[in-house]
């Protein structure tokens, strides 16, 4: 029997129980519906997630809650040499002068060169032409007068040591951007900072391994003098020692600045001026919340750890959520969500064959006698299965379309449902359900839904097709 | 025409051995279009007819329709040959009661690859002819016994098979029915057709050109 007379009985013979067809197409279509966003999402999960938590630029996002932490200045022991005393000031007005024409490495005094694995890189002239936000803009609105590309240096960055005991450093945005450098033009390089004037010359840091970026929320600095200037820029150590102890002590001399830390404590009290908060002083110690983010380009969760780790030990009460964390969050809860919609999705599906399979087995043997006669008016053997394979790719069909248009809704929608609930949080991340992975998806489950169904037909009809047939018409 | 030779169908071995038809032979004469095969229940007469229709194979012999030795055929011409050749009416009729008369007399031609137009004028056709055009839309299931074999002859006649088999067509009908099935088979024989039937009512063979009696598998008379 050719295919179109095939699928023409097969047609008609749907006729004959629309009720029961019509519970078979629904029962599939809401199986394939459970089942496809699942398949979706794990794949996404699998594809996307995967690859953001291997390529996500920045890894810590952290907020700490500020009301409880007071700035104090650790400058007291720290003597400059040929600027005695230079702690505290009394007000704003001396630290600006100070600050202007006293410090050994204001701008018009000095010459500084970043040297990046040798290459050498000058002072952007937007330096000099106070490009850079001020420094106090909210109360004197003083043009650029950037402390010392010392204290930059010094105020935003982090130097400290790996477990190794090499030099390595964390890097502002603010230094990059006085020698003009983007990010990917130093990380994982050595640098190093020198910086001469008519009285002083020296390294402000000398070969240090930059281990990461630090990007600025806002650009204003915090004025390691003790004054109460707002900043925003945040960062934590990760120093790590070599074998618990200090190694260098700090000491200013007239070669510049070189930091030596003797001890932990020294180096604990040099750390607490690396933590640059999002108050001011005490005048203006109010609750709020500074935040950062520290850009490493390898995704370490070792150096995440410890970070975090150094935040939590000095008491500093810290809502942590690594973008790792996050995406391992939601990867984690994309899994459960899969495996049990999985389950109720598979136990349906399988309960749909269960229900198709009998109901098949049952209407032909209720109407074997009659496909029995198709085979005595000169039908062959493969007919038999071949009507019941195309009636099953009609009812597969009419439940694909269902479940294709529904279930595609569905998968799109998932996508905005997940990020709307992360975002929730504030975490800058997100996941994306491509078009082309759902459309996959549902062709896969489509294939699958029709090879289940047309080996159910064929099982069910193989046998009857075998049989001799006067000993099936010869049955009562 | 039909010839046999030498005719045997054994179901079974050993002890359980059953022998349906014992070594039959006969011939179809030029005139005899109307023959009716009578027996007991038991005797082998459907075996006759259902290896004649090649719906079962026999155990030894020879059954020739048009010169044509159906035994040697495989599954495959067989079922070709059963499409152009024979047509059957069954006792039992063997309808799909779901579907239309229409639909029940047109499968013969939907399964020989007919085209739906075509196959639609020649069902149509032979509905009318045997009286059933006001029912061709109808559901067979509710059609009564007489209209359900009228449809199952329709059925069989519509691929205009040079040998119509009919094993007991008036068995579940009442007499006034069987006596019209009975008068349509005769006039299907009129017109060129052999037509073969089984019966146990010998009233029901007397309007055949020949009868063939078997007993316990032989021909008895």
């Amino acid at each position: 029997m050719k295919t179109k007379e095939a699928l023409f009985l097969a047609k008609l013979n749907l006729t004959t129980s629309k009720k029961i067809n019509r519970i078979i197409v629904f029962m599939l279509s809401v199986s394939m519906i459970i089942i496809i966003p699942v398949f979706v999402l794990w794949i996404s999960v699998n594809v996307s997630i995967n690859n953001k938590i291997n390529s996500v630029p920045y890894m810590l996002y952290s907020q700490v809650q500020m009301k409880d932490y007071r700035i104090e200045t650790a400058n007291e022991d720290r003597k400059i040499s040929g600027f005695e005393n230079i702690n505290k000031f009394e007000n704003i007005d001396s630290k600006i002068v100070y600050e202007r024409y006293n410090l050994p490495c204001s701008p018009q005094y000095y010459n500084v060169t970043m040297s990046v694995d040798g290459k050498k890189y000058d002072l952007s002239e937007s330096v000099f032409s106070y490009n850079i936000i001020d420094i106090d803009k909210s109360s004197y609105n003083f043009p650029y007068n950037l402390n010392t590309i010392g204290d930059i240096f010094v105020d935003s960055c982090d130097a400290s040591f790996d477990e190794t005991g090499k030099k390595q450093v964390v890097l502002s945005q603010i230094v990059l951007d006085a020698f003009n450098l983007t990010s990917t033009d130093v990380y994982g390089n050595t640098i190093s900072i020198y910086i001469s004037s008519s009285h002083i010359e020296g390294y402000l840091c000398y070969e240090y391994k930059v281990v990461g970026i630090i990007k600025r929320e806002i650009s204003e600095l915090y004025d390691e003098s003790g004054s109460y200037m707002d900043s925003e820029i945040f960062f934590c150590s990760s120093n790590v020692y070599k074998d618990g102890n200090a190694v260098l002590k700090p000491t200013m001399t007239g070669q510049g600045y070189e930091y030596k830390y003797l001890n932990i404590e020294d180096k604990e009290m040099l750390n607490e001026e690396y933590m640059m908060l999002g108050i001011g002083s005490d005048i203006y110690a109010k609750d709020s919340y500074a935040s950062t983010c520290i850009y490493l380009e390898e995704s370490n969760y070792a150096i995440l750890s410890s970070l975090i780790t150094s935040l939590q030990n000095r008491g500093i009460y810290t809502e942590n959520s690594t973008i790792y964390n996050n995406y391992k969050k939601l990867y984690d809860v994309s899994n459960i969500l899969t495996f049990i919609l999985g389950i109720v999705g598979g136990v349906s599906f399988i309960i749909t064959l269960l229900y198709y399979y009998l109901n098949l087995k049952f209407s032909i043997y209720k109407r074997r006698h009659f496909l029995t006669i198709i085979r005595a008016l000169g039908g062959q053997d493969c007919d038999i299965p071949k009507i019941h394979m195309l009636q099953s790719n009609i009812l597969c069909a009419k439940a694909a379309l269902i479940f294709a248009v529904i279930g595609g809704a569905l998968c799109w929608l998932i996508k905005y449902v997940i990020n709307a609930m992360i975002s929730i949080n504030q975490i800058p991340i997100s996941i994306t359900i491509s078009p082309w992975i759902i459309l996959a998806s549902i062709i896969t489950m489509i294939v699958i839904m029709f090879a289940i169904t047309n080996l159910i037909a064929l099982i069910c009809s193989r046998k009857l097709s075998k049989q001799p047939i006067m000993s099936i018409l010869k049955t009562q | 025409m039909i010839k046999i030779e030498n005719l045997s169908k054994v179901y079974g071995e050993g002890e359980s051995k059953v022998i349906a038809l014992d070594n039959i032979s006969f011939e179809q004469k030029e005139q005899e279009k109307f023959i009716a095969i009578i027996g007991k229940s038991g005797s082998g007469k459907s075996t006759l007819l259902n290896i004649i229709g090649a719906l079962e194979k026999a155990t030894s012999g020879d059954v020739q329709i048009d010169s044509v030795n159906i035994l040697a055929l495989n599954e495959k011409e067989r079922a070709v040959f059963r499409s152009k050749k024979i047509g059957y009416i069954f006792q039992a009729f063997y309808l799909e009661s779901e579907f239309s008369v229409l639909e029940n007399v047109e499968l013969p031609l939907l399964i020989a690859g007919v085209n739906k137009k075509d196959r639609e004028i020649k069902a149509k056709e032979y509905i009318t002819k045997l009286g059933l055009e006001s029912k061709i839309y109808e559901k067979v299931k509710n059609l009564s016994g007489g209209q359900k074999q009228r449809v199952a002859i329709a059925r069989a006649l519509v691929k205009e098979p040079s040998v119509l088999l009919a094993d007991e067509p008036t068995g579940n009908l009442d007499s006034a029915n069987g006596q019209e099935v009975m008068q349509i088979l005769k006039k299907i024989a009129e017109s060129g057709r052999t037509v073969l039937l089984v019966t146990h009512n010998i009233q029901d063979a007397q309007i055949a050109d020949k009868i063939i009696e078997l007993q316990d598998g032989k021909i008895s008379n």
